[in-house]
């Protein structure tokens, strides 16, 4: 690769302070002597200037009641909704899947948690969730399933049914 | 607040209750900002953030107070706005060949004095439609670093963190990103600096 493909791909990152020592001295080398990559240095530049000049947009008013009203669903109802008993088993039936996979490690982890006491628990288990909540399978389960959610979001030391 | 049958949610006490407020508090303006740039228009916005927080009230348990709260908001964001892109094909960003219509006319019109105070004032709403628009038009990959980076002023390793790709993906993403932006947006630029 010629020095001048290369620093041209550098430019956005020596743009952002990004680049090694090395690398610097490079791309400030070859500045000083590629008009080509001088402007479009300048045009890298002014998106990235441009961009940090948009307003931020404004939180909409009602976004805060709308946050509450999802984390609190108007209370039992839903659970009484199913007209029909076989809707109601077959839902049953899909929740159980939904969170028998997940629920093994996850739950495993918490019921650990429930013996070797909360601080161990939180001192191991949740840095790893915290910095990685995809990788956590119980975590995954509350992404990929609504239906598994409800059951999911529980206090996992709670008796379950 | 928490009951004992607990329905979609644990029986938090009311120090949890107020520390998820304040954590809402704190970064609701942020999330919501980024889902925006992301989404491109309000109702997914707001609910992408909204999602992003209930997220965070059920796992609220399982985050360490000061923990990098900001970064795992920003990662459940781009992560339910890729799921939102999937679930709707339709979507997709326009391919960098399509042309973006100009409203070079209208500008003029509603902004006479745009060079005056170019420097001290937010850009006016039109622009701002403009740049959204050429964010939109980027792939979403790019478009997540662009807006991590340029908007929010992220480094690369926390973009990389968030994004969840190596450093040299971030930065040849953004290189992308930007050489697309500047050949739909130079125009735009140009206009601002002139004179
Ligand atoms: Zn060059
Ligand atoms: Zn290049």
């Amino acid at each position: 690769m010629s020095a001048h493909h290369r620093v041209h791909q550098q430019l956005s990152a020596y743009l952002d302070g990004e680049l090694t020592p090395a690398e610097l001295a490079e791309v400030r080398d070859h500045l000083a002597a590629c008009p080509e990559c001088a402007s479009e240095l300048e045009g890298l530049r002014a998106i990235k200037h441009l961009l940090r000049r948009l307003a931020a947009p404004v939180l909409p008013a009602d976004f805060v009641p709308g946050l509450r009203a999802r984390i609190e669903p108007p209370a039992p109802r839903r659970w009484v909704w199913w007209p029909r008993p076989a809707a109601a088993l077959a839902v049953a039936a899909l929740v159980l899947i939904l969170i028998a996979v997940p629920m093994v490690r996850g739950h495993l982890d918490r019921l650990k948690a429930a013996t070797v006491g909360p601080d161990l628990f939180v001192r191991s288990y949740v840095p790893a969730a915290s910095a990685d909540p995809f990788a956590d399978r119980a975590f995954l389960a509350l992404i990929h399933s609504d239906a598994g959610v409800r059951l999911m979001g529980e206090d996992p030391r709670r008796n379950r049914r | 607040m928490a009951d004992a049958r607990g329905h979609g949610r644990p029986a938090y006490t009311p120090e949890e209750v107020a520390r998820f407020e304040a954590l809402v508090t704190r970064y609701a303006g942020h999330v919501y900002a980024i889902s925006y740039r992301l989404a491109g228009n309000e109702a997914d916005a707001k609910d992408l953030a909204q999602e992003a927080f209930v997220r965070l009230w059920r796992s609220l348990r399982r985050i360490e107070p000061g923990a990098a709260l900001e970064g795992w908001l920003y990662r459940v964001v781009t992560n339910l706005y890729i799921d939102l892109v999937r679930r709707r094909p339709k979507q997709r960003p326009q391919s960098l060949d399509e042309p973006i219509p100009t409203e070079a006319g209208e500008r003029a019109r509603e902004r006479p004095d745009l060079e005056a105070d170019v420097e001290r004032t937010v850009l006016d709403r039109t622009i701002d439609r403009r740049i959204q628009d050429a964010l939109m038009a980027l792939h979403e990959d790019l478009r997540m670093v662009v807006v991590l980076s340029d908007i929010e002023g992220y480094a690369y390793e926390e973009i990389a963190t968030i994004v969840d790709v190596p450093i040299g993906t971030v930065k040849s993403r953004l290189h992308r990103a930007r050489r697309a932006l500047r050949e739909r947006l130079g125009p735009i630029h140009d206009d601002l600096t002139r004179r």
